[in-house]
């Protein structure tokens, strides 16, 4: 079952427009959303929760319809943004006491544990807090009112390694809780090498791909080799590719026919940060 | 739900709350000292000097943390919602300034008394200024609200003088002679149906303009934030 749908959204601005945007999130699922910066992730984020106005969409949200089920959707999902997009001059207990009255399941002792885990303190003032700080109290208030589906956007950009880190495993033990899903954009895909079942691309507002991150790891290969073995016929086999005098880099989809045509050249496993860069338009 | 937003608001600027007691209970004692000011003179120019600064100030905070909207409707909280508790915040330092004069004037007599007349002449001051101002602010924005409105007033100020010489100028004295006649039919027409009117009647009416203005501004507001891209 999807946990979310998206459906034919469309926005346009005078210099940019999500075009035909269709993907899904099934149960279950950590999603990936990639692309590099302006490729529209954002404003896709923000079109599924209705935060900018698209000329077209049908979204459903837990078998919901967001056109009619706005408020009983938002209920159930827990949104990350990337800076927080909070009123910073308030106390943790005060921004909280604002978003809590909102959710019908907010949960206090959820929100007091979370504070502990992240060594947050209500009392302090969000001015006050370090960027991962703030993205650590952005994560538990998502996390306080029994979301099904967290939508993240870039949640981990601009955070060091170790939170980085402790923020992802606060994802696998959410998802170990059972029925829910997660969409989380981000242009750090080493994060998604690690947490991600599926991956969606997005590229110059279009979808590039969605796909089964193992898939899609499988069906992609690095390929390293010497430039002299490089003809007009196995350059087309490559998706891109770099060379200079010492050697050549590619990345390729077709690896069993370039391991045939040019025997001798090393293969390795592609990250998701080299099937992104292959993949932009 | 909805409290958490007005609260919200009134967090943000706890710094002019106190300014706002301070100028309820201080201007009405410092009127005294110049009698043209005391009574409802004084009354309004407290009522829109305090809806000004909560105007002001809340609106300061919305350019200040511009993104903080999307977080709140990204909750369950719907845009009627968010517009309507802005409403709400302007208005309750309005209930303060009428009890403060009331209180003040019981204290000190010479301030002039508070009678409802003033607190509802009061109430559809604000409410129309309010109506005016608010669906500029969800619209343009801010800032640009008040250009808007500094632009208007000075048109009208500066304006006001040289269309009427340009009236002068260029309509005939027998045609301005006739619509200032049929103007100030009208006007003695109007205040004749006042003068029959009761003032219970006439409070109920004022009363009910003042909602009516708010009510159409509200909605004016609310079309035009359900359109608006939350950044």
């Amino acid at each position: 079952m999807n946990i979310l749908e998206v459906n034919g959204l469309c926005k346009s601005y005078r210099d940019f427009a999500l075009k035909d945007i269709t993907f899904s999130v099934p149960e279950g699922c950590i999603a990936g959303f990639i692309g590099v910066n302006g490729a529209g992730k954002t404003t896709t984020l923000k079109s599924i929760l209705g935060l900018v106005r698209p000329s077209a969409r049908q979204i459903r949200v837990f078998g919901l319809d967001m056109a009619t089920d706005e408020k009983e959707i938002k209920d159930r999902i827990g949104v990350v943004f990337d800076d927080g997009q909070f009123y910073m001059e308030l106390t943790l207990k005060e921004m909280k006491n604002v978003l809590a009255a909102a959710y019908s399941s907010w949960s206090e002792s959820d929100f007091a544990g979370w504070l502990d885990r992240f060594e947050l303190s209500p009392r302090q003032k969000i001015s006050e807090l370090s960027k991962g700080m703030r993205m650590k109290f952005a994560l538990a208030l998502a996390l306080s009112h029994k979301a099904e589906l967290l939508l993240m956007d870039e949640p981990t950009s601009g955070l060091d390694p170790l939170i980085r880190t402790e923020f992802l495993h606060v994802l696998t033990d959410y998802m170990e809780q059972g029925g829910k899903g997660v969409l989380f954009s981000t242009h750090i895909t080493s994060d998604l090498d690690k947490v991600a079942d599926m991956l969606i691309m997005i590229d110059r507002g279009r979808i590039a791909f969605q796909e089964e991150k193992d898939a899609l790891m499988d069906s992609y290969r690095i390929i390293k080799g010497d430039p002299a073995m490089l003809s007009e016929e196995t350059r087309k086999l490559f998706l891109k590719l770099e060379e200079n005098t010492f050697g050549f880099t590619g990345i390729t989809k077709e690896a069993d026919r370039v391991m045939r045509m040019m025997p001798g050249v090393l293969s390795e496993r592609a990250a998701v940060e080299d099937i992104m860069l292959a993949n932009l338009g | 739900m909805f409290l958490a937003l007005i609260k919200k608001d009134l967090l943000l600027i706890r710094r002019y709350v106190v300014l706002l007691i301070v100028l309820n209970l201080s201007v009405p004692f410092m009127m005294t000292m110049n009698t043209s000011f005391v009574g409802p003179m004084g009354f309004f120019i407290i009522v829109s000097a305090t809806a000004y600064i909560v105007l002001i100030a809340t609106g300061a905070k919305e350019v200040q943390y511009p993104r903080a909207a999307s977080l709140l409707c990204a909750a369950p909280y719907s845009r009627r919602m968010m517009v309507l508790s802005k409403y709400v915040v302007i208005f309750l330092p309005y209930g303060f300034s009428c009890a403060a004069f009331w209180g003040m004037s019981l204290l000190k007599p010479q301030i002039g008394g508070m009678t409802p007349g003033m607190a509802i002449m009061g109430f559809l001051i604000l409410a129309v200024a309010v109506g005016v101002y608010m669906p500029l602010q969800f619209r343009f924005g801010y800032e640009k609200a008040r250009y808007l409105i500094m632009a208007a007033y000075l048109v009208l100020v500066c304006g006001a003088p040289m269309l009427l010489s340009v009236v002068r100028a260029v309509v005939a004295e027998s045609v301005r002679a006739g619509a200032l006649q049929a103007f100030s039919g009208l006007f003695n027409g109007a205040a004749a149906v006042l003068e029959g009117t009761s003032p219970a009647a006439l409070a109920v009416g004022l009363l009910a303009a003042g909602i009516a203005a708010l009510a159409v501004s509200v909605g004016a507001s609310v079309a035009i934030y359900e359109r608006v891209d939350l950044g």
